[in-house]
């Protein structure tokens, strides 16, 4: 790279970034980085380093504007990340100096070959066609992926080479900033040194790096600040978490030297510095325990909001009991007898179905609009009430019915379901109805919802990364390029989870179910029931 | 070795079933190996060595095609395919859980065992208390780490007293954290007495004492402890090396030690062992 370039880049990346106070809170509730500040110079390398869980990937996302920040402001150079009105936008020159690899996006290919592959990173910037070619070269070969591989087939490469495929699509770009989620995760020496030479060269032309690892050691040479997360905010690595790896030969002559002389004090000296080597692995592990995945979780939860309170069937008894009085309801006066019902009822579960906002607003939106069409009058055109009143209340009444069954997904687990529905038709087994098998599959199929969920929410993350979407949504475009690779991945996850069920001993068909657990109604089920009656009585008596 | 005798194969091959991928390839290939009751074997091996292969035989599952003799028991029993088939756990944490708590999961899968309907209950909370999640019996599965997850899994197996816990790469999706957490918690369930298969890649998940089977090309090259892997004359002659073995820190450091006249008995694999070597050498 010539000199006027790397001027041109210091210019464009301004020189840092700098985030203040930032907050993210998880989509499932909770906190995952709070008040967190940091400043990162171009033409340093800053290594995150922290438990698992404290957030460093979450860092990583968020300095690339795949997380919303709930609080704080993220600045490379003199732009905001995040503009608009109440930050609903990206701000797309930012996104193009930067390069984000997350852990995992190696196995996430949207093209059919390599080369495409680079192409596909290459395209948000317009590049001329002449010397596209020329950077896609260069940039396998700085990744040191083999020439030949380019014509090849993403998925059908090795592991070694997929990373270093996703290296070159990162390279091919030459962002100013590299942020690296855990790059050394899974490459032998050979690999961790290129990488090495890779980050060392884009740390001379004045590129600046922040790099996620669980193993410092391998990077620590090259970095200028170690950082740590902790309790979600960002501090600075004190010497004594910075791992001190001695090489073998050098360690070997001290203790050697040590010994020789038998001198016993110089070698209890020797022998701490060498624990020391492991001191921060050996406190991680036996901090491993307490690590998990939202630093505050909603633990304040009821003892009844879990889903081991209540018997599946008494619920689903209650609901169809409160439900079928709501549907004989026909005034106003009875809707907001419901709504009153609702509200006792649902409200104390609101932190069980709180994330499904976007579908109460959904629906409400879907029914005022509605209610408005039934209400119009054409020639002229007007709006009235006496027609739109009887909609209004038919959808009032569906709306209500709605929250009040979203409590009873977080209260049920598929396991319970599964019980319930074989305790409730077990009978049918007598007349040759294989029940077990489909209350199995019933269960099956819940638990792998939430596993394609986060898959899709990874790949979103990556083609969002890949593709410098400044809007929140991933553009319809761009779901196309995802889709086809997205079902390959859940097939696999499928295929994965059928070996590790037979894996398991899950393959073996018995004649005669057994069941270790059965569901039996207790107290909380009588309150619950004489709570539904109650309702039941307010909504027949109004 | 006056332990019972579990399994004993002789002169075992493998072959893909037809219709497989790899059909008429040989998976196996001679295995000769014999597993005593509360031994720790670490099967070693690159990508497509057999690994997987042998953990499955071992497990009673098998899609294949088998020649040779496999003996069962203490009496060895002949027997084509191992009955009382251990379960495996797998590499991915999440796929081999459907439960959606530690405690539910451990309980189905004593159900689908089919163990009398009175015990399950008691196993299985025993089991998630010896892998140490006696905490986290009903806490949700998604909000587990993922080497909770793989403790959930082993303690699935764990539960359906398998006459021994077969782990196929169990830490090959974790980070460097979890895997040794996980693999801490086996090493204790193994001093309890519980008969360990651990398959890895990585030659620091091994012990000094460990018997490591090396697998190459579905041959085993190498049945001996596993400080005699990089032992024997210069670096690059050993036969860990001899299979594309990189010497972990502990053994290059040992080396090290060695050509300064000091000599570390066994040879130190991982840095524990290294770091407890140091420390007694001499005393």
């Amino acid at each position: 790279m010539e000199a006027k370039d790397v001027a041109a880049m210091k210019e464009q990346s301004g020189g840092e970034v700098r985030i203040f106070h930032i907050r993210i809170a998880a989509e499932t509730g909770g906190i995952l980085l709070n008040d967190a500040s940091a400043v990162f110079r171009s033409g340093t390398i800053t290594l995150l380093i922290g438990r698992n869980g404290a957030g460093k990937s979450t860092l990583l996302e968020s300095m690339a504007g795949l997380r919303e920040l709930a609080a704080g402001v993220i600045y490379y150079g003199q732009d905001s990340l995040w503009r608009g009105k109440r930050n609903s936008k990206l701000n797309r020159d930012v996104l193009l100096q930067l390069g984000i690899s997350m852990q995992q996006s190696q196995s996430q290919w949207f093209k059919s070959t390599a080369y495409e592959e680079i192409a596909y990173s290459l395209k948000p910037y317009s590049v001329a066609r002449e010397i596209q070619s020329d950077l896609i070269t260069s940039a396998a070969n700085s990744a040191g992926l083999d020439p030949d591989l380019l014509e090849r087939d993403p998925w059908s490469l090795s592991g070694g080479q997929q990373r270093r495929l996703a290296l070159a699509c990162l390279l091919v770009c030459s962002p100013a900033w590299l942020l690296l989620d855990e790059p050394t995760a899974g490459l032998d020496e050979t690999g961790k040194r290129r990488l090495a030479e890779v980050l060392a060269f884009h740390k001379g032309k004045g590129g600046g790096a922040v790099i996620a690892t669980h193993e410092p050691e391998a990077l620590l040479e090259l970095a200028d600040q170690v950082l740590v997360l902790d309790g979600g905010t960002i501090r600075a690595a004190e010497a004594s978490e910075l791992p001190r790896r001695e090489e073998p030969a050098a360690m070997a002559e001290r203790l050697a030297a040590a010994w020789h002389n038998k001198h016993q004090h110089q070698q209890q000296i020797l022998q701490g510095q060498l624990s020391s080597i492991n001191g921060a692995s050996i406190s991680l592990i036996q901090n491993r325990g307490d690590a998990g995945q939202v630093l505050a979780k909603d633990t304040a939860q009821a003892g009844w909001l879990h889903p081991h309170a209540f018997d599946p069937r008494v619920l689903m008894a209650a609901y169809l009991m409160i439900t079928s009085c709501m549907l004989a309801l026909g005034t106003w006066r009875g809707i907001a007898a419901a709504g009153a019902v609702t509200l006792a009822l649902a409200g104390p579960c609101w932190p069980l179905f709180k994330h499904w906002i976007p579908v109460i607003r959904g629906v409400s939106l879907l029914s005022v609009v509605l209610i408005v069409i039934a209400g119009l009058q054409f020639g002229p055109l007007a709006f009235q009430w006496s027609g739109a009143e009887a909609t209004a209340i038919t959808l009032s009444r569906l709306f209500l019915m709605m929250v009040l069954g979203m409590p009873l997904l977080g209260l049920v687990t598929p396991f319970r379901l599964q019980r319930a529905l074989d305790q409730t038709f077990g009978w049918l087994t007598r007349f040759g109805v294989p029940v077990a098998a489909f209350t199995m599959l019933i269960s099956l199929i819940f638990r792998f919802i939430p596993l394609l969920m986060e898959e899709w929410g990874r790949f979103r993350r990556v083609a969002k990364a890949r593709g410098k979407v400044a809007s929140k949504g991933v553009p319809l475009s761009q779901m196309k390029v995802m889709l086809l690779p997205y079902m390959r991945s859940i097939l696999r996850l499928a295929e994965n989870m059928a070996d590790a069920l037979e894996a398991r001993g899950f393959g073996v068909q018995r004649k005669k179910p057994v069941y270790g657990f059965r569901l039996r109604p207790g107290r909380s089920d009588l309150w619950l029931l004489l709570a539904a009656l109650g309702a039941c009585a307010v909504l027949l008596l109004v | 070795m006056t332990q019972q005798l579990l399994v004993e194969l002789q002169d075992v091959s493998v072959k893909a079933k037809s219709r497989q991928v790899s059909e008429g390839v040989f998976l196996l290939q001679c295995i000769d190996l014999s597993i005593r009751q509360g031994e720790w074997i670490s099967v070693l091996g690159m990508n497509g060595s057999g690994k997987s292969t042998l953990c499955k035989l071992l497990a009673g599952i098998h899609p294949f095609e088998i020649s040779g003799a496999v003996l069962v028991g203490a009496e060895g029993k002949r027997s084509d395919i191992l009955p009382g088939a251990a379960p495996i756990v797998m590499q991915h944490p999440d796929a081999g859980l459907i439960g959606s708590t530690p405690w539910e999961d451990v309980v189905l899968m004593l159900e689908r065992h089919g163990f009398p309907e009175k015990e399950i209950i008691n196993r299985a909370e025993e089991a998630l208390y010896e892998v140490g999640l006696g905490e986290r019996l009903h806490q949700k599965i998604e909000t587990l780490s993922g080497g909770q997850k793989q403790l959930a899994a082993i303690a699935g197996c764990l539960a359906v007293a398998p006459s021994m816990l077969l782990l196929d790469e169990p830490t090959a999706m974790l980070d460097a954290e979890a895997s040794a957490y996980v693999l801490s918690r086996v090493r204790r369930l193994h001093e309890s007495g519980v008969t360990v298969v651990w398959v890895t890649q990585l030659v620091e998940e091994l012990n000094a004492l460990d018997r490591v089977l090396l697998l190459d090309k579905g041959r085993i090259v190498f049945d001996e402890p596993a400080h005699h892997l990089f032992s024997g004359g210069e670096s690059g002659q050993s036969p860990g090396e001899h299979y594309g073995f990189v010497p972990p820190y502990g053994v290059q450091a040992a080396r090290e030690l060695m050509n300064r006249g000091i000599v570390l008995k066994p040879m130190p694999i991982n840095r524990r062992e290294l770091e407890q070597a140091v420390k007694h050498y001499g005393s």
